[in-house]
């Protein structure tokens, strides 16, 4: 097919010249309220490591509108008599037109996202708060561009065999919907309520020490089969296309909405709904508007495919109401019958025979529900071989180890931990999932692997891609030099415990690898100079910001390993430090004897825009500043009546500061 | 030459507008299509044009396939009798649209033809009345320069005055160029001073087909009276289309088909014999009711 000659330039032209202003709101609502978005995160002052679902939240509310809207834009001339006298009438064929339209709209689709795209990358590079990694910007790009042609594209085929818009959207959502529906009605039943599912365990490794069957028949029967009773469910697997990828997020462990396999799905079905528009287009009767269908069987059809979900909703009510529920389901069928055909015909088509149709359907789709549901609920299932088990994003294939956990699992016996924790266990292709109480044992035991995992995963971080470096909710700027003293030190996190660290001894390293953030800790204390530099830059980030803010500040103290501060330091600690604000700030400066062995104070500065963390790295030198700044205030009347306040509320034993 | 061929188009898969039409309209000729409501005229017109697929048969114009036709289409204009307008367009919009779609397209011609008829080309089409985006709609068209003109209710919604200017535009672009003009009307009157040939579409199919001028001159009205009784019988080796007598005076229309009725009823020696000329509206309804078509019962 020579595309040149069918894409008519001109005929493009108009379309968009046409209907310049509606383009003009669908290419820049979007854009416009992602640049407020930006300017709303920039101006709260808090740096931000942007995610993929917090850039497409926009993009992902206009995916239904702004390509119907362009589909009706270039094709919508076809549902009105008058229009499609004017336009099929004039010099260009029906595969001109096609091709023009659908290429157009792409290419309409293609600078609407890459505006999107350059806005966010131009914010990324000019404010050093927003960090977007470039592979985040090509996946948002990608995603969205061909989520949206996919979107484009089924709304094309609907309208193209339909002949009202309102029949165009229940026939796009048909498209949409229709598969996932049955996944997850299918789900709901095979998978997710299963309550009677077996692991089969043929080896002494994994047989449980205390296992009881407590008479019951059934149970004995499977443990002649070493099969083992275990509370598990299946994981759907989730890569819907475009409009349901909140789900895909929702599942995801990643959280994200991007999924390869959603993707190639929708560049697949993108191409076989525009092959199918292609020839639905070529051969579309085009006195076929104004109304749902000239056929009455694809009129009937439509309205049944869209009885099955009704029908859910009335298979709901019967089973709850029993009689009754037959009753104000026979109505509901009858009144929703009425109400469709007002709304896609504008008239009641064929009363009798159109209210029979649908009851017939209602009792077929009751039973195919009623069989889903009762007949085929809660078959067995059987995991006979659990080819590895992933925990806390580790994923275990030693053998003794899969055991061990199984045998711990399978435990009636064991005493809870209080660990609960989810385990994926592989099975094949399929997944299931098992949330479980585990032994102090275990526990210890996958603490150990975690950790060496970790460590391992550590040592092998490309530093290249490391995008974001946090430490105790600050930005730290991701320095070269910085990433060469961690590189350099990186060998020596042997000596640490990674696991027990304290959100105040770890710095967060984030790279953007296979579309989603992965991110390893690394001690704060892995070296003096990494530790030296952290502190001074956070530090010396708030120093300027009491002379910058309009706001009232306030400080809270938090020196958790001490016990030099007292309760009444702790209550009186912002408005002392409020009251000394200059000689806090020239203590800060000069308290720069870092010393990785001795434990820190932090001081938390808040107003209304911004917060800080403050590390004090010699407590006992800042204990002899404060008091002395108390010292400061001993005629302070205010600060007298803040002290009674505290003594008075301490007799009351009121106050314990307590950590 | 449009030629159609065994043309087939229903709308419902039961009951055709059109069944096994055979057509042919000559070049450089305005051919008047007529028919009663419902007879498919303008469902001729757009499948002519490929707004409408049809069923069965086929079109073709000077030899070629028209349906669907990119190359052909450029020769090719439809004006419908539901005119559209895209929303906000002024004329020269619309023409500036015509203009990227055919490659003849005579942007001058428009300027002029809107300064003739006080058509400001720059006001926005919706606040127009009804004759006056006839006007734009016909204006847009003409300056096409296509060789093969549609017009459905050609003149439906224009002022005397306006319509007599557009039936003089019609024949200057026939005598201009080889151009072929197809139009519908409910006004015979309208078609009677303006086409050449007319068509009659009756039940799906081209009833009867001649120039205006031939249907004019084989059939008259003829108001006889003779000495002796008589009754329609006298006269049955003529083709009588319509016979009523009041009195002792008979009113005939009588279809000459090459005969020369005038000589024969002489012979019958009359007392009163009178010729008189029919309209065209005359020759239609008198076909029609010929054809069993009952006017009197619908009126």
């Amino acid at each position: 097919m020579n595309l040149k000659a069918c894409f008519n330039f001109n005929f493009f032209k108009e379309n968009i010249r046409k209907s310049k202003g509606l383009l003009a709101f669908l290419l820049g609502v979007i854009p416009i309220i992602n640049i407020i978005y930006l300017i709303i995160l920039l101006t709260t002052g808090n740096s931000n490591l942007l995610v993929f679902n917090e850039l497409s939240l926009l993009t992902y509310a206009g995916m239904i509108f702004i390509p119907l809207s362009l589909s009706v834009t270039l094709f919508g001339f076809i549902l009105k008599k008058k229009s499609v006298d004017f336009v099929m009438s004039k010099p260009i064929s029906r595969r001109s037109i096609y091709m023009t339209n659908t290429l157009g709209g792409i290419l309409i689709l293609l600078i609407f996202m890459i505006i999107n795209t350059l806005i966010f990358g131009l914010f990324g590079l000019i404010f050093e708060s927003l960090t977007i990694p470039f592979g985040l910007l090509v996946d948002y790009f990608l995603f969205w561009f061909i989520s949206y042609v996919f979107m484009f594209t089924v709304t094309n085929l609907a309208i193209i065999l339909s002949g009202n818009l309102i029949t165009s959207i229940v026939v796009a959502l048909i498209i949409l919907l229709i598969v996932p529906y049955l996944n997850g009605i299918n789900y709901l039943t095979h998978d997710y309520y299963s309550g009677d599912n077996y692991i089969v365990c043929n080896t002494e490794e994994c047989m449980p020490d205390n296992y009881y069957c407590y008479n019951d028949s059934d149970c004995e029967e499977h443990l002649l089969d070493n099969e083992y009773n275990l509370y598990y469910g299946k994981l759907m697997t989730y890569n819907f296309t475009a409009p349901l990828a909140m789900l895909n997020g929702a599942a995801n462990e990643n959280d994200t909405f991007y999924n390869s396999m959603s993707l190639i799905k929708m560049v697949v079905l993108s191409v076989i709904y525009s092959v199918i528009g292609y020839f639905a287009f070529k051969r579309r009767k085009m006195e076929n508007n104004e109304t749902s269908f000239k056929n009455s069987f694809a009129h009937y059809l439509v309205k049944g495919i869209t009885l099955f979900p009704v029908c859910l909703v009335t298979y709901a009510i019967i089973e709850g109401a029993g009689a009754i529920g037959w009753l104000i389901s026979i109505v509901g069928i009858i009144i929703y019958s009425v109400v469709y055909d007002l709304i896609t015909r504008r008239e009641i088509y064929k009363p009798f025979k159109s209210f029979i149709i649908s009851a017939l359907l209602f009792f077929l789709f009751t039973g195919v529900y009623a069989l889903n549901f009762e007949v085929f609920d809660n078959p067995e299932k059987v995991i006979k071989k659990v080819d590895s088990i992933t925990y806390e994003g580790m994923k275990i294939t030693d053998k003794d180890l899969i055991n061990s956990i199984i045998k711990s699992l399978l435990d009636e016996n064991k005493t809870g931990s209080g660990y609960v924790y989810n385990f994926i266990f592989t099975s094949g292709n399929t997944k299931y999932e098992v949330t479980a109480d585990i032994n102090e044992t275990l526990n210890s035991l996958l603490q150990d692997e975690l950790n060496i995992w970790n460590k391992e995963k550590i040592k092998k971080v490309d530093f290249n891609r490391i995008h974001y470096i946090e430490y105790n909710n600050t930005m730290i700027p991701v320095t070269k030099e910085l990433k060469n003293i961690i590189k350099d030190n990186i060998n020596k996190i042997d000596e640490f415990d990674i696991d027990s660290l304290s959100n105040t001894d770890t710095l967060f390293l984030y790279s953007y690898h296979n579309h989603h953030y992965e991110s390893i800790m690394i001690p704060i204390k892995l070296s003096e100079e990494l530790f030296n530099k952290i502190i001074t830059y956070q530090n010396e980030l708030f120093i300027k910001y009491p002379e910058k803010t309009n706001y009232e500040t306030y400080y809270d103290l938090f020196a958790y390993e001490s016990d030099l501060f007292t309760d009444e330091d702790y209550y009186v600690f912002n408005y002392v430090i409020r009251s000394n604000i200059d000689k806090f700030i020239n203590y800060l400066r000069n308290d720069n004897k870092i010393d990785v062995n001795k434990d820190l104070a932090y001081i938390r500065a808040y107003d209304l825009m911004k917060e800080y963390t403050i590390t004090i790295s010699d407590i006992t030198a800042f204990k002899e500043e404060f008091d002395s700044y108390k010292e400061n205030l001993k005629d302070n009347q205010e600060f007298e009546s803040l002290l009674n306040e505290f003594r008075e509320m301490q007799a009351d034993g009121v106050y314990s500061y307590e950590y | 030459m449009i030629e159609i061929k065994n043309l087939s188009k229903s709308f419902n898969g039961k009951d055709y507008v059109l069944e096994g039409l055979n057509c042919k309209i000559k070049d450089n000729a305005i051919y008047g299509l007529v028919g009663a409501n419902g007879a498919g005229k303008s469902t001729l017109l757009r499948l002519i044009n490929s707004i409408y697929t049809p069923d069965e048969g086929s079109i073709l114009i000077d030899n070629e396939l028209a349906y669907d036709n990119e190359a052909l289409k450029q020769e090719m204009v439809f004006v419908p009798d539901d005119l559209y307008f895209y929303s906000g367009y002024t004329l020269m919009d619309m023409a500036e649209y015509y203009k990227s779609m055919y490659h003849n397209f005579d942007m001058k011609y428009v300027v002029n033809t809107a300064n003739s008829l006080k058509l400001n080309p720059n006001a926005k089409i919706s606040s127009f009345s009804k004759g006056m985006k006839r006007q734009c709609a016909l204006i847009c068209a003409l300056a096409t320069n296509a060789k093969y003109m549609f017009f459905d209710e050609t003149f439906d919604g224009l002022d005397p005055v306006v319509r007599k200017y557009f039936k003089k535009l019609l024949a200057d672009v026939m005598s201009r160029k080889d151009t072929t003009i197809i139009m519908t009307s409910h006004n015979l009157r309208e078609l009677e001073d303006i086409c050449d040939n007319l068509g009659l579409l009756y039940k799906g199919n081209i009833l009867f087909e001649s120039d205006i001028d031939t249907l004019k001159t084989n059939m008259f009205k003829v108001q006889i009276s003779l000495k002796e009784d008589f009754d329609k019988k006298t006269f049955k080796k003529l083709k009588i289309l319509s016979y009523k007598k009041v009195g002792s005076v008979a009113t005939l229309i009588i279809d000459e088909e090459g005969k020369d009725s005038r000589k024969y009823l002489e012979s019958l020696h009359p007392v009163i014999l009178d010729y008189l000329p029919l309209t065209l509206e005359e020759v239609f309804i008198y076909q029609m009711e010929a054809l069993g078509y009952e006017f009197e019962s619908v009126l």
